[in-house]
């Protein structure tokens, strides 16, 4: 028969990780069938009642009590128990230690657990970045700055610190690389191949990535070394070096650089270092004009031309290959609305439109294109800017932070085409075509027509192809690529030739 | 479930200040007058009221890095700086480490001064140039921003939810992990109070909760500060923060006609809680959730878990509760 034992004891305060520890201390007594020590409130007398563990005697303890209760097969194990507990409780505080597994809480305690570590990824609050990319490089680590917020003159900095001592510095602002299979960021399951990538641009790494996997090639490494690499001040420090080491991998075929277009003088930098290279190269700034280039470089203004350049691959012309069927237009529906997570996605959109002689408006105006404001025509946006994720989420973690552009687009009579890109993938959202199709869905009466791509693999967590079938059943138009998707749009308000 | 807390990174804001006030205070007291062991740097609001209205307390539990002190029969905490901010507390620092702490005994009276805390005729913390601490300023939030600010939370906290006590209520839904015996015990209560809430943001009007519901909440789970005490202590402090003070006063109302239910230093936390004010990593995740600030509120979760056992789970559970049944019933007056 079990014998339970109560001891209450007034006015005795400890706090909760000691009374866990004595009570799992005293339940692991062989034959304890259970223990608790609890502060006698009502509702605790309650738990312990409910629980077999109260002897009436002890109802009169109040809050300022502590019980110890104890539950064993016979009277000998009772007691042995409860004076284990009385014991226990007249131990210092200190002595009383639990084991927890630790977590590393800073580079230092990362790096005694992980000896051979070659690389840190910094993501903490910009105005910490750079101090602990410092730490990381002075540890011998390259870099990969996932955090924005850092100043350019920090950059840098730090780039050259990096160069001084053979380390690559990817970023800030750097949120995809995948570097000798292992994705790090937001990136995409890609094959192993032999296209090495470098990239100034995040989305346009993962577009260019996803359609050379769709063209059944691979990647040797694709690494991003952040949106200001390329410009004036920072000088492609971090470029440079990438190319020098594709240039010796001995597992890249061919390079592919992807950028917004550059400063002159850093153009003519990095194209003076793929001349020297024996490797073929492709140039994608997307939205420059061509360059002087040497006989091993070609050069592409969108990233789907890139990636059949590099792939030697003619990719399907969705306008002849695929039947959309696209739904009637009122005459007053005439404008397009862009409304991108991926900011260079929102850029090769951009191209496409101005190569048609279509105005296009932006947040994130390419050359050729007019600011947002400036008129009330075709608007594409990149809904990743600053301006929009300040102390938010960005749309590719968090779908909800574009629904209520899209809903206010959706019941808007001008706008004909509402353009969008869905980027799946590792670090994206789990379900982001299911929150499109969701929000398109809810709007039964006529609207405008929705077009979308899917930047992704099928390998993918989300799966390209389930992600693609919600949009379809949505009855969103979707193209096979982000560049097709503009075609599209175009083609929607007839402006395709 | 308050517990001596460990608290290795005070949040970054508050740090940088924290570090400011030790120097200044080290060069007078280390110049000027006999050392005493140890320097108070913060003192919450509630502990400042209760020192400077009285000329002694008694000490009435003692912990490895804080101890209480019964003043006017209210309770409140000396604690080492270490363990963050809060309405009840004074955080000490020493360069002596926490032996200051070993003067104290239960039962010794405490004698206060305009700028010291003695006992016998020794000065054992000086309060020369303590700061005062008061909650965070709220800014403005939108319903969108706290539904943002609800998601991120749920994902930044699904793997980090303590066994024990009541953490799992942060979730819309809460069942999908295992439940402790006070979860079990409170889950009856937590609906009553959600549907309570709903009702009150709907009709606006002024309505009581049930006084059962609170009362199989008051003091229940093991602890210094029982999970149903925080996670009403959570609600009431999100009530206050969202201007909501109506709501909060007839919450309160109930909760106060139930005190005697649970054990004095949990007595004391709701009190401070009923005025809307609790840790500072507290107020801190609020913030980041009512503005639904991804970055910051993932910084702000950490010290969190550094409150006590499961009590920062079990009081954001609460707040959380509030904030959702806000967001998805909000109409404007």
């Amino acid at each position: 028969m079990s014998i339970i034992l109560n001891r209450v004891c007034p006015g005795l305060f400890l706090d909760s990780v000691v009374l866990m520890q004595i009570s799992r201390s005293i339940a692991s007594l062989e034959g304890v069938e259970d223990s608790a020590l609890m502060i006698g409130t009502p509702s605790n007398l309650d738990l312990l009642d409910n629980a077999g563990l109260l002897k009436d005697t002890s109802r009169q303890a109040a809050g300022g009590d502590l019980i110890i209760a104890v539950r064993g097969k016979d009277d000998t194990t009772a007691l042995r128990a409860m004076a284990k507990a009385e014991s226990l409780l007249e131990q210092p505080v200190t002595t009383i230690k639990e084991t927890f597994e630790l977590q590393p809480r800073s580079l230092r305690s990362a790096l005694a657990s992980f000896t051979d570590a070659n690389m840190a990824l910094v993501s903490v609050p910009g105005e910490f970045a750079a101090a602990e990319a410092r730490k990381a490089l002075r540890a011998g680590l390259h870099v990969m700055l996932f955090s924005d917020n850092v100043s350019v003159s920090e950059e840098v900095e730090l780039k050259r610190e990096a160069a001084e001592v053979g380390l690559l510095v990817m970023g800030p602002d750097c949120g995809t690389s995948i570097i000798g299979g292992v994705m790090l960021g937001f990136a995409n399951r890609i094959p192993k191949g032999d296209i090495g990538i470098v990239g100034a641009s995040g989305t346009g790494l993962q577009e260019i990535s996803c359609l050379i996997a769709q063209a059944g090639h691979g990647i040797s490494h694709a690494i991003g070394v952040g949106g200001r690499d390329l410009s004036d001040q920072v000088g492609a420090l971090s470029t440079l070096a990438v190319l020098e080491m594709l240039e010796v991998d001995s597992a890249t075929r061919h390079i592919l650089l992807v950028s917004k277009p550059p400063a002159p003088d850093v153009a003519e930098s990095v194209v003076e270092s793929l001349s020297r290279s024996k490797k073929t190269a492709t140039v994608c700034f997307i939205g420059a004009d061509e360059l002087k280039l040497p006989n091993n470089v070609s050069f592409t203004r969108t990233l789907k031309a890139a990636a059949e350049n590099a792939t030697g691959i003619l990719f399907k012309n969705p306008k002849k290959e695929l039947q959309y069927k696209i739904p009637k237009l009122t005459p007053d529906r005439k404008l397009v609305k862009g409304l991108f997570s991926g900011g260079t996605l929102a850029a090769e959109a951009q191209v496409l439109f101005l190569d048609q002689g279509v105005s296009v408006a932006s947040n994130a105006p390419i050359a050729g294109a007019m600011q947002d404001d400036a008129l009330t025509g075709h608007v594409i946006l990149d809904l990743g800017s600053d301006e929009y994720t300040k102390g938010r989420p960005h749309p590719m973690i968090e779908p909800a932070v574009r629904e209520d552009e899209i809903i206010q687009s959706l019941a808007d009579p001008s706008v004909a085409v509402i353009l969008l890109d869905v980027v799946i993938g590792y670090g994206a959202h789990s379900d982001p075509a299911g929150e499109v199709a969701r929000v398109v869905s809810e709007v039964q009466k006529e609207k405008p027509i929705v077009v979308a791509s899917v930047t992704g693999t099928n390998e993918d967590p989300q799966g390209r192809k389930y992600q693609i079938e919600k949009l379809v059943d949505a009855g969103i138009l979707v193209a096979p690529s982000n560049a097709d998707a503009a075609k599209l749009a175009l083609h929607c308000i007839g402006r395709n030739d | 479930m308050l517990m001596q807390q460990n608290w290795p990174f005070i949040v970054l804001e508050g740090m940088i200040e924290f570090e400011i006030i030790t120097r200044q205070s080290t060069s007078v007291e280390g110049s000027a007058f006999v050392s005493p062991r140890a320097q108070a740097i913060v003192i919450g609001t509630l502990a400042k009221r209760e020192i400077d209205n009285a000329s002694f307390g008694r000490v009435t539990a003692v912990f490895e890095r804080s101890i209480y002190l019964e003043v006017n029969r209210n309770w409140i905490c000396l604690a080492d700086a270490s363990l963050g901010f809060g309405p009840l507390v004074v955080s000490v620092k020493s360069i002596y480490g926490r032996d200051w702490i070993n003067s104290f005994s239960v039962g010794r009276l405490v004698k206060f001064s305009s700028d010291s805390i003695r006992i016998d005729d020794s000065t054992i913390i000086s309060t020369k140039g303590v700061c005062s601490w008061e909650p965070p300023k709220v800014s403005n939030w939108t319903k969108t921003s706290i539904l943002l600010g609800l998601r991120a939370l749920e994902n930044f906290v699904e793997l980090n939810i303590p066994e024990k006590g009541l953490g799992r209520f942060i979730f819309e839904c809460p069942d999908r992990f295992p439940s402790s015996d006070e979860c079990l015990a409170a889950e009856h209560s937590i609906e009553i109070l959600k549907n309570w809430l709903k009702q009150c943001f709907e009709t606006k009007m002024p309505i009581i909760p049930d006084k059962k519901a609170i009362a199989s909440l008051i003091g229940l789970g093991p602890g210094l500060t029982p999970s149903g005490d925080d996670f009403l202590g959570g609600m009431l402090i999100a009530l206050h923060i969202c201007r909501e003070k109506s709501v909060k006063k007839n919450l309160y109302v109930q909760v106060d006609s139930l005190l005697d239910s649970t054990g004095p230093v949990s007595k004391a936390h709701l009190k401070a809680a009923a005025l809307g004010e609790g840790s500072h990593s507290l107020h801190q995740v609020i913030n980041m959730l009512l503005k639904g600030n991804y970055a910051k509120l993932e910084l702000a979760i950490h010290t969190i878990n550094q409150i006590g056992h499961t009590s920062g789970w079990d009081a954001l559970a609460g707040a959380a509760v509030v904030l959702r049944q806000l967001a998805s019933n909000y109409r404007s007056a």
